[in-house]
């Protein structure tokens, strides 16, 4: 028996993602990254006494868009409230949070299962501020950079519905996607914009009561998210089956060793003595301004999914690819609008173009080809102008150059043969130079057809029209 | 008692309070008087607590909400310059080991 079998999963993930505001949570301060240290700051944001927060109104309209895109219920009240700990990059001594009265309840998202998808719950969503930056440099000291603190931040809080690392990651990639989407958080993992910690347990197959959790923190690459959490499952199957027992602690994953390890330094800090934010009366939303807030979201990744699905005929998996970023899905749309038929549009910008773009977060905007010289390309191929493997080559010059495709093609002297006498010329050619091969083919070997046809393609090439070239090719070798 | 000795060691480390053993011995009577004085609230008569929602604020007011329009201090230089250490623009703290 597996440990599969005997050991169920149970992750619940809490994300935050920093808003796209210009401005921190409750002062005027920049929130702009890469600035020198501590340049953007002021009284409030670096804890002086006397100073008082003011809520920022479009943190709290990135806050509602993201709460609705996700699902979620928005209560008429929430409230802000003190979270209380002692900890460098935190000048206060607080952190302004919500706690008994989050923006948002009740929400939910589709990861994608097997050819459906699965259903996890968001238990909140909550308006948060961000703590500074603490640089571990040598000597004796530690630099902290309050740059980051107040950075206006929504914590999204998942039900303990996840059952593997994999369905981890899926969960977070499906909330990037949608926080992009909804244009309230670039979704930036490597700079922070994104961050996920997991609660994860074990517990015997078939148990409906929860095992303890450790809380892992420290992922910063849907990589790390799968492999961080792959290794505490297994430290705490090994645990348990070795006669010990999970502490409720609060780990970081080691991306150079693969490991979690225990953070002993926060072990005192869980007693947080919230208490309602005196500084910020409780913020009332209306139902009209909710309305208006759900009524500005975009179309959302799932209903665009459908709707290539369902209206422009693409496969899910298609779908679900081009779908990813509201960018690349914008893309792909520009090249169908452009002429191009949609199957076509889907498996080159699926292909080629995302082929030219790298990383985890593709950037279309940042490509030398606009949508319309893909859908140009398309139609070259279709009327047999260039061929496949022509037009391969023509994307990826293309792209590294921003010429447009006909442009090339003219300058490169790349336009199909399709000119019968020209192809004669060269299948009579190859035919001469391989008598062996041709002795096969007749005596049957009709697999050797590709043979000749490659060897005319090589002789031209790629530039002979494949179509009328497998014709030709035939002909000539029928038996003289 | 409602407050006991261990209450108040507890919130005192959480607060990074050093009491002397005297201090804790006064702190743990005062908290306990300034609790207990709380329960004058029970000569309200049989009020039942779930029908009175707990004040947060006693403005009845939403939060204002302010315009994202980024405007710089001009004081970070300032507060750089009164922290007990400093090493460019970075503040010192002592080494915070993970």
């Amino acid at each position: 028996m597996s440990r599969n079998d005997q050991w169920e999963t149970v992750i619940g993930l809490e994300v935050h993602a920093q808003l796209k505001t210009a401005t921190k949570l409750f002062c005027s301060c920049s929130t702009r990254f890469g600035e020198a240290p501590n340049s953007n700051t002021c009284p409030v944001c670096s804890g002086y006494p006397g100073v008082l927060p003011v809520l920022n109104g479009s943190a709290v309209e990135y806050a509602l868009r993201a709460a609705l895109a996700l699902g979620c219920e928005i209560p008429p009240m929430s409230r802000f409230a003190r979270k209380n700990y002692f900890y460098p990059d935190l000048p206060k001594g607080y952190q302004i949070s919500q706690y008994e009265l989050p923006l948002a309840v009740h929400g939910h998202l589709e990861i994608p299962s097997g050819d459906g998808t699965k259903r996890v719950g968001i238990t909140r969503v909550h308006m948060e501020e961000d703590a500074g930056k603490l640089v571990h440099a040598e000597g004796a000291s530690s630099l902290v950079d309050l740059n980051r603190a107040g950075t206006p931040l929504v914590e999204i809080v998942s039900e303990p519905d996840i059952r593997s690392a994999a369905e981890a990651a899926d969960y977070v990639r499906t909330l990037r996607s949608i926080l992009t989407y909804a244009e309230v958080c670039d979704g930036n993992m490597a700079e922070g914009s994104l961050r996920c910690d997991a609660n994860v347990s074990v517990r015997p197959r078939g148990s409906t009561t929860f095992g303890t959790r450790a809380e892992i923190k420290n992922m910063n690459s849907f990589k790390f998210i799968e492999k961080a959490i792959n290794y505490e499952i297994e430290r705490q199957i090994e645990l348990i089956e070795d006669g010990g027992k999970v502490v409720q602690e609060t780990r970081l994953f080691d991306s150079r060793t693969g490991r979690t390890e225990s953070m002993r330094s926060k072990e005192e800090a869980h007693d947080y003595r919230y208490f309602p934010e005196p500084d910020l009366p409780p913020l009332v939303l209306t139902p009209a301004r909710v309305a208006e807030v759900r009524a500005s979201l975009p179309e959302l990744p799932d209903a665009r999914r459908k709707r290539f699905a369902d209206d422009l005929g693409l496969p899910t998996y298609d779908a679900r690819v081009l779908t990813e970023t509201r960018e690349l899905a914008d893309y792909f749309e520009d090249v169908v609008k452009a002429g191009a038929a949609p199957k076509a549009a889907s498996n080159w910008v699926m292909g080629e173009v995302l082929r030219g773009l790298k990383g985890e977060a593709p950037a279309p905007s940042d490509l030398k080809w606009p949508p319309r010289y893909v859908a140009d390309l398309i139609a070259m191929v279709e009327a047999g102008t260039i061929s496949g493997s022509v037009a391969k080559t023509v994307i990826a010059e293309g792209l590294e150059s921003g010429q447009a495709p006909a442009e090339i093609v003219k300058a490169k002297g790349l336009s199909q043969i399709s000119d019968d006498s020209a192809l004669f010329a060269e299948v009579d050619a190859v035919i001469a130079a391989n008598p062996g091969e041709v002795e096969k083919y007749r005596a049957g070997k009709e697999a050797l057809l590709g043979f000749f046809v490659g060897q005319v393609m090589k002789r031209t090439g790629g530039k002979a029209n494949p179509k009328r070239l497998n014709e030709i090719v035939r002909d000539k070798l029928k038996a003289p | 008692m409602t407050i006991e000795r261990k209450d108040v060691v507890h919130v005192a480390k959480l607060a990074r309070l050093d009491l002397n053993e005297d201090e804790i011995e006064r702190m743990t009577r005062q908290v306990d008087q300034i609790v207990t004085y709380m329960r004058s609230l029970d000569e309200l008569g049989p009020l039942d607590p779930a029908d009175v929602p707990p004040t947060a604020h006693v403005l009845d007011v939403s939060c204002p909400l302010r315009a994202d329009e980024p405007r710089p201090s001009g004081q970070d230089e300032a507060i750089l310059e009164r922290a007990p250490g400093r090493r460019d623009r970075f503040y010192t703290v002592p080494k915070v080991i993970e």
